[in-house]
């Protein structure tokens, strides 16, 4: 093998190690990130649902709020997602 | 005249790898919906089967190469195409058989590799580019997915743990409908792409199109999203089963775990392109999720079948598509070699389905009423 391939070898490596690093830092936060985010969406709901018939000691406005940032953030996501998929 | 029977027999060739493919990936967008009743089984995967459908008229970006990065495009012929097919369809249908999981990408990159060492040698095999678009990503995505449900099913049991489970698991329900829904449209995507593209080379090499920037045809479009759409409502039952309650017991919250998690993983790693393979993530999703609750929940044996599979994946759609091509080489090559080919498989499953015929024990007879 000459240098020169032996170099566009290792320079080809690296890129796979850091494409590697990137999919292992950026699949951990969505996947992760997308499970948070829809289960205090879902806690949200329920708990706003206990505030408003009054039982369980929970305050209506903060779980709105919970619900509203949570569903926001899983509405992006899908929508990044079609977006990837007609993009990509 | 010979050129259009071998244009014909890719063409099909291909369509019944993408009809594989839907039956053999079915199992990755509803096994965990199903298994946690988020959806009744037919439903799931009529769903499934139209999304797929869908998904397959979203992108038309076709790579007009196989295996690109991996073989020498330069040398790939319809016969190595065909060849490759036939390895792939072979490793899925045993796949399916013993009902394990497995990459049917893996599957078609093998039985090119395989076909292309027959018929060139180690010259046309570029290694670097096997390591680090098959085997890294190969071992990662497991890893990656096992790693990512487990820490979300620890998150999501520390979030919802205390809510009446009722409410809760109906919100998990729909949640893995919504990520389920999302994976098949990804998956008609992505794998109907394959399809369109090893058509569209075949068309482009019998002189049909114009090798100059090549258009998709309408009916090609048409007919693997279909192909890959009834795939899908045909349902991989066995794999199903495996995925679904043979790894690990779900419930809704693990089902979610799995599959929202997996599927934001593959999402992500499309975005970065270093794309996984959507069996991988799953499966590791469906481990991970089960052994963060408790490590005994999850049935090692299965999983480590399923792990064997993913190894094997690769040799034996390789050495499958190397023997497809050897026997289409012995034949002639040109259109005798690839329909050479079809006549041994017509023979061999005729053979299989006799012998399971003969091994059957006839009913027996009721005793006639004395």
């Amino acid at each position: 093998m000459s240098p020169v391939s032996v170099l566009a070898a290792e320079s080809s490596d690296l890129s796979v190690w850091e494409q590697l690093l990137e999919v292992i830092v950026v699949g951990s936060i969505a996947g992760i990130g997308l499970s948070i985010a829809f289960s205090l969406l879902v806690r949200g709901i329920i708990q706003a649902g206990n505030a408003r018939r009054g039982d369980g000691g929970s305050a209506l406005l903060p779980n709105v709020a919970l619900a509203a940032v949570s569903g926001l953030i899983c509405v992006a996501a899908v929508l990044f997602a079609v977006y990837e998929m007609v993009d990509g | 005249m010979s050129s259009d029977i071998l244009l014909a027999l890719v063409v099909a060739a291909a369509l019944t790898f993408d009809f594989t493919n839907g039956f053999h990936d079915t199992a990755n967008v509803v096994a965990t919906s199903i298994s946690t009743r988020a959806l009744p089984p037919r439903l799931a995967i009529l769903i499934a089967a139209v999304l797929n459908f869908i998904g397959a008229f979203l992108s038309l970006k076709v790579a007009a190469t196989i295996a690109s990065g991996i073989v020498d495009s330069g040398q790939v012929t319809l016969q190595v195409v065909f060849a490759g097919l036939i390895g792939a369809i072979f490793w899925n249908m045993l796949t399916w058989w013993f009902g394990l999981p497995s990459s049917s990408s893996h599957a078609l990159i093998g039985g090119v590799v395989g076909a292309m060492l027959a018929a060139h040698g180690f010259g046309a095999i570029n290694g670097e580019g096997l390591l680090g678009k098959v085997v890294i990503p190969a071992l990662v995505a497991p890893v990656l997915a096992f790693g990512v449900a487990g820490v979300a099913i620890l998150f999501i049991y520390r979030i919802v743990g205390r809510l009446r489970p009722g409410p809760a698991t109906r919100g998990f329900r729909l949640g893995q409908i919504a990520s389920g829904s999302l994976l098949a449209l990804a998956h008609g995507t992505n794998d109907a792409q394959k399809t369109m593209g090893i058509i569209t080379l075949a068309l482009v090499a019998h002189g049909s199109l114009s090798p100059v920037d090549p258009q998709v045809p309408f009916w090609v479009v048409v007919s693997a999203a279909s192909a890959i759409a009834l795939g899908t409502y045909s349902g991989g039952w066995r794999i199903i089963r495996t995925m679904g309650s043979k790894i690990i017991k779900m419930d809704a919250a693990q089902g979610f775990a799995a599959q929202g998690s997996g599927a934001a993983v593959i999402l992500a790693a499309t975005h970065v392109g270093f794309p996984l393979s959507t069996t991988h993530v799953i499966s590791g999703g469906v481990v991970g999720a089960g052994a963060a609750k408790r490590v005994s929940a999850v049935k090692w044996g299965v999983a480590g079948n399923m792990a064997i599979a993913w190894v094997l994946t690769i040799p034996a759609a390789g050495l499958t598509g190397g023997l497809a091509y050897g026997i289409s080489a012995l034949a002639g090559g040109g259109t005798q070699g690839p329909a050479a080919v079809c006549v041994v498989i017509a023979v061999a499953v005729g053979a299989l389905l006799r012998s399971r015929r003969v091994r059957t024990p006839p009913p027996i007879a009721e005793e006639p009423a004395v």
